[in-house]
C-alpha cells in the first residue's frame, strides 16, 4: 500500500535510470554515474513538484540561432580531436540550450488513432529494449571472457571508425538531427500556437462532455 | 571475422533497420504506423520523460566525443 502511493505518478524511466546508474559505478565510469544521477534527481524534484519553478509555455527559438548553434556545435565536435576540451566545453554548453528546450509546461495530447499510435511505440520500444538487452549480453561477456571482438558493445564498433573524417560526419549529423527532432526546437512559433489551440480545443471538449455527463447522472439521480 | 562477431553485428543493425523501415513506412502509410514526429510529439509531452530522452541523447555525444 505505502509503495504504491510511494511511486503513484512516478515516471517509467526513474526504474531504467536508477538501473543504470548503477551499471554506470560498477564498470568504474563514475561521471557517466554522476550524469545520470544529476538526471534522476531533476526527474524526482519534477515529479514531487519540488522545484519552485513556474513553467510557461514552450519556448519559440528563432531559426537563424539554431542554425548558428548547430554549426557552431558540428564545426568544433568535427575539427577538434576527439576528447579535447573543446569538445568537452561544447558539449557542457549544450545543457543550458538543452534545459531552455525541455523545462516547459505539460502539454495535452492531441487527438491521434490510439491503435495505430499503439501499434508504432509497441514496435519501436521493442526494438530499443532488445539493442539494450544485446549490448548488455555483449558487455557481460566480453568483460568475462576477455573478448570484446567476438561480442563487441556499440561503442567498441563505433568508437575505433570515429577518428575518421566521414565516419565522424555521419555520426555527427545523426546525433545532431536526433537532438534537433527530440527537442523539437525547429517548430516556429506558427507551428506550437496551431498546436496549443489544437490543445485547447480538445481540453474544451472534455470538459464539456464531463460537464455533459454530470449534469446527466445529476438528472437521472433527480428522476429516480 | 568470426561468426560470432558478424551475428553480434546483425543483431545491432537489424533492429536499427527495422527502425528506419517503419519510420519510412510511417511517413508513406500513415494509416499503417504513426509518423515518427508524432511518436516524438506523444513521448514528449511530460517534463520528466524530455528529461530522462535529453539526458540519454546529450550523453551519446558526451560518450563518443568527450567522455
Amino acid at each position: 500500500m505505502w509503495f504504491k502511493k510511494l511511486v503513484k505518478g512516478m515516471s517509467p524511466w526513474l526504474p531504467v535510470f536508477a538501473v543504470n546508474i548503477l551499471f554506470q559505478f560498477q564498470r568504474r565510469s563514475p561521471v557517466d554515474g554522476i550524469i545520470f544521477s544529476v538526471a534522476a534527481l531533476l526527474m524526482i524534484l519534477d515529479w514531487k513538484a519540488l522545484l519552485p519553478i513556474h513553467f510557461g509555455p514552450r519556448p519559440v527559438f528563432r531559426l537563424r540561432w539554431i542554425i548558428l548553434a548547430i554549426a557552431l556545435c558540428a564545426t568544433v565536435l568535427y575539427f577538434a580531436p576527439r576528447h579535447s576540451v573543446q569538445d568537452m566545453w561544447v558539449l557542457l554548453s549544450v545543457i543550458p540550450i538543452a534545459v531552455l528546450a525541455v523545462y516547459y509546461r505539460d502539454e495535452v495530447e492531441r487527438p491521434h488513432d490510439a491503435r495505430i499510435m499503439g501499434r508504432t511505440t509497441s514496435i519501436f520500444e521493442a526494438l530499443g529494449i532488445f539493442v539494450a538487452v544485446v549490448e548488455l549480453a555483449a558487455y557481460v561477456i566480453s568483460d568475462r571472457i576477455h573478448n570484446s571482438e567476438d561480442f563487441p558493445t556499440i561503442s567498441f564498433l563505433i568508437s575505433p571508425t570515429l577518428e575518421f573524417g566521414w565516419v565522424r560526419f555521419v555520426f555527427l549529423v545523426i546525433w545532431l538531427s536526433m537532438g534537433v527532432g527530440l527537442m523539437q526546437i525547429m517548430r516556429g512559433g506558427k507551428v506550437i500556437k496551431a498546436i496549443e489551440h489544437d490543445a485547447d480545443v480538445t481540453r474544451a471538449a472534455r470538459d464539456a462532455q464531463v460537464s455533459f455527463e454530470s449534469k446527466k447522472s445529476f438528472k437521472d439521480e433527480v428522476q429516480s | 571475422m568470426k561468426l560470432s562477431a558478424i551475428i553480434w553485428d546483425a543483431l545491432y543493425v537489424l533492429p536499427i533497420f527495422a527502425m528506419v523501415i517503419i519510420w519510412w513506412i510511417g511517413r508513406i502509410k500513415p494509416n499503417v504506423f504513426t509518423r515518427v514526429s508524432e511518436v516524438i510529439e506523444l513521448i514528449m509531452i511530460k517534463r520528466t520523460t524530455r528529461i530522462a530522452i535529453i539526458t540519454v541523447w546529450w550523453w551519446l555525444g558526451w560518450h563518443f566525443f568527450s567522455d
